[in-house]
């Protein structure tokens, strides 16, 4: 294989990877604008999306698309029981508390995973994952086709409903200046509500996007977490166009590093490069303004 | 006056026994309970860490288990690979944990809010990430095993029950030098940073230089905590820098009470023995369902009872206590930066 097909092969293989962590981070900036959080157990529902997908499609027989098309509202109902439970009681007392609240909660949706589905890793199993195209010399199975292609759907219809519809003017009114938006009748503590559903649900069908080209376990949670917190830093907190060009420049990160250095170290250098951005430029690549 | 010498020979009746029982608790218990002791010991000097950290500065600082983790490994490595004495391996460890903490410190306290913990959590996820990948240094994912039994004098502590008082020795140093650090000058320093920076800042008060003295010294109780922990199972693997000595360790701060020093103590107690007494019901998968049992006792802890355990008791029976600090224990994270988010 030549070196630019190496090369066209990595950029295919980040792409697709970034489009998911798109998926993952936009969800992930919504929460943080709309409610000032940093939700530590945002990644956990892309693990418990992935997981519903499996026992949907496995378990109950349903096919792949059908579970993930139903992982999608489980995922959001959960996001929105866990901010009734654990953060709404916590508002405006901090930030400390509500973050400590969001990481007890991350353990106990990872316990609650050991739980219930206990013992090895689990794997979705679709056809799609055995029919392979091959373009130029580079070559990606539909599943990473179709993954790619729903993930930027989503991001894209995310995007719309944001500009174009009534709730997410007002889920930006929020972001931007909560009293404001309260002045103009958006009832901010239902906004918070509705955009931690919505950021675990576009965590959860992150999960069951990617579900099929890689292994799951309990794990995977906190890897997501970190992934989504390079890629917000990355585009900036906060910013949706950011996370956007984030996510593909962390993918593309993964996957040069990975084919072309080491892959065993691609989580360290992931880690690392968290810190360098911190150090270097903490509002993040794309970010306009320093955020304090 | 009365009141407070009564306060104070009542703590001091108080210590001397609860000193006692520590130190004749080895001829009561077996083999297994002393152990169990010896972890529970552990336990309480890494919940110091990061009491020291969370509940005198109001840094949620999650690289303390990584710090533990480092100095498990440094004294595994100087004494297994370069065959040098325990007690090098533990000077080596504290000095090591100071340059990294200084170095960490310099990049991560100058953050504020979520920047800081992201770069304590990135800074684990290194730690973690190269304990399983330079395998060929650290035995990846299999860790370094049989390290040496610590010694001073010919006196070898190659029992549980002789390895209790060594620790036990250890704990006591450490509850003093904390407990000395935050009755001290520098003590209410971190406390007025934590509760409110720019007052302090404007009263002289260098926070910076505060927060990293906590920073240190928090690092310096959890390379103890990691050298004990180290030479008492003989064994290190990246599973120290993983889920469960990371949730256990910030279970008993939280719900022990943070921002006390008999709250780590409490709390420890409570996540060693209560999994034990779970552990004797006949029921599949126990493990598991005592994690769901803590984690929503955790959720309701820092919902309901931020003050914790400790906190709570200190408040409902020392009356000149509640009133000083009756806003700070509603809720010992509400006074801190808010907002920081966009």
């Amino acid at each position: 294989m030549s070196t630019s097909t190496l090369v066209l092969q990595q950029i295919v293989n980040g792409v697709s990877l970034g489009s998911v962590y798109v998926l993952l981070a936009v969800g992930f900036t919504l929460s943080m604008g709309v409610l000032k959080l940093l939700n530590i157990a945002h990644g956990h529902f892309y693990m418990l999306g992935a997981y519903l997908v499996y026992s949907f499609a496995h378990l109950a027989g349903l096919g792949y698309w059908p579970a993930v098309l139903l992982a999608i509202p489980s995922t959001f109902l959960i996001g929105a029981l866990v901010h009734l439970a654990g953060i709404k009681p916590l508002h405006g007392k901090g930030y400390l508390a509500p973050v400590l609240s969001t990481l007890a909660i991350a353990f106990l949706m990872e316990s609650v995973a050991l739980l219930v589905w206990p013992g090895t890793v689990r794997l979705i199993d679709t056809p799609y994952n055995y029919v392979t195209y091959s373009l130029a010399g580079v070559s990606f199975t539909e599943q990473r086709l179709l993954t790619f292609v729903a993930a930027l759907a989503l991001t894209a219809g995310l995007y719309f409903f944001l500009q174009r519809t009534k709730i997410g003017k007002a889920l930006r009114a929020t972001t931007q200046n909560e009293d404001s938006a309260e002045l103009v009748g958006v009832n901010t503590g239902s906004m918070r509500l509705f955009a931690l559903g919505l950021s675990a649900a576009l965590a959860g069908a992150a999960g069951g996007l990617i579900g099929p080209l890689f292994a799951i376990s309990p794990g995977i949670g906190l890897t997501a977490l970190f992934k989504a917190l390079v890629v917000v830093l990355l585009g900036g907190l906060g910013s949706i166009a950011g996370a956007v060009l984030g996510g593909f420049l962390l993918g593309l990160f993964e996957a040069f590093f990975g084919g072309f250095v080491n892959a065993a170290w691609t989580p360290v250098a992931t880690f690392v490069l968290i810190i360098i951005i911190l150090v270097v430029r903490p509002r993040g690549l794309f970010g306009r303004e320093e955020l304090e | 006056m009365d009141i407070e010498l009564n306060l104070r020979t009542y703590s001091l009746i108080g210590m001397g026994v609860l000193l006692g029982l520590a130190i004749g608790l080895p001829f009561l218990l077996n083999e297994y309970w002393l152990y169990l002791s010896v972890v529970i010991i552990i336990y309480i000097i890494l919940a110091m860490s990061l009491n020291l950290c969370l509940g005198y500065l109001g840094l949620l600082n999650l690289g303390y288990t990584a710090m533990f983790g480092v100095a498990g490994y440094i004294t595994a490595l100087l004494t297994i690979r370069a065959g040098l004495s325990e007690w090098i391996g533990l000077i080596a460890a504290l000095g090591a944990i100071v340059l990294i903490s200084l170095a960490i410190g310099s990049i991560a306290l100058r953050l504020k809010g979520v920047y800081f913990i992201l770069v304590m959590v990135a800074f684990l996820g290194i730690c973690g990430g190269t304990a399983v990948s330079a395998s060929g240094i650290t035995g990846g994912s299999s860790g370094l095993g049989r390290l040496p039994i610590p010694s001073i004098m010919g006196l070898e502590f190659s029992t549980t029950f002789k390895y209790y008082y060594l620790a036990l020795v250890i704990l006591l140093i450490c509850l003093y030098v904390v407990y000395r650090l935050v009755n001290s000058r520098v003590g209410r320093a971190m406390i007025a940073v934590r509760d409110n920076e720019d007052l302090a800042n404007s009263q002289g008060i260098n926070p910076l230089r505060y927060k990293m003295i906590g920073f240190v010294t928090t690092g310096l109780l959890a390379a103890t905590a990691g050298w004990l922990y180290a030479h008492f199972v003989r064994f290190i693997d990246p599973s120290v820098l993983g889920f469960s000595m990371l949730f256990d360790t910030a279970f008993a701060v939280l719900v022990g009470g943070a921002g006390t020093l008999g709250g780590p103590i409490v709390g420890s107690l409570f996540v060693v023995i209560v999994p034990q007494l779970l552990g004797k019901i006949p029921v599949e998968n126990i493990e598991a369902i005592r994690y769901i049992i803590f984690t929503v006792l955790l959720v309701v802890t820092i919902v309901r009872m931020p003050q914790g355990i400790w906190g709570w008791l200190k408040a409902r029976y020392n009356y000149r206590y509640k009133m000083a600090r009756f806003i700070t224990l509603r809720n010992p994270y509400c006074l801190l930066e808010e907002d920081l988010l966009p």
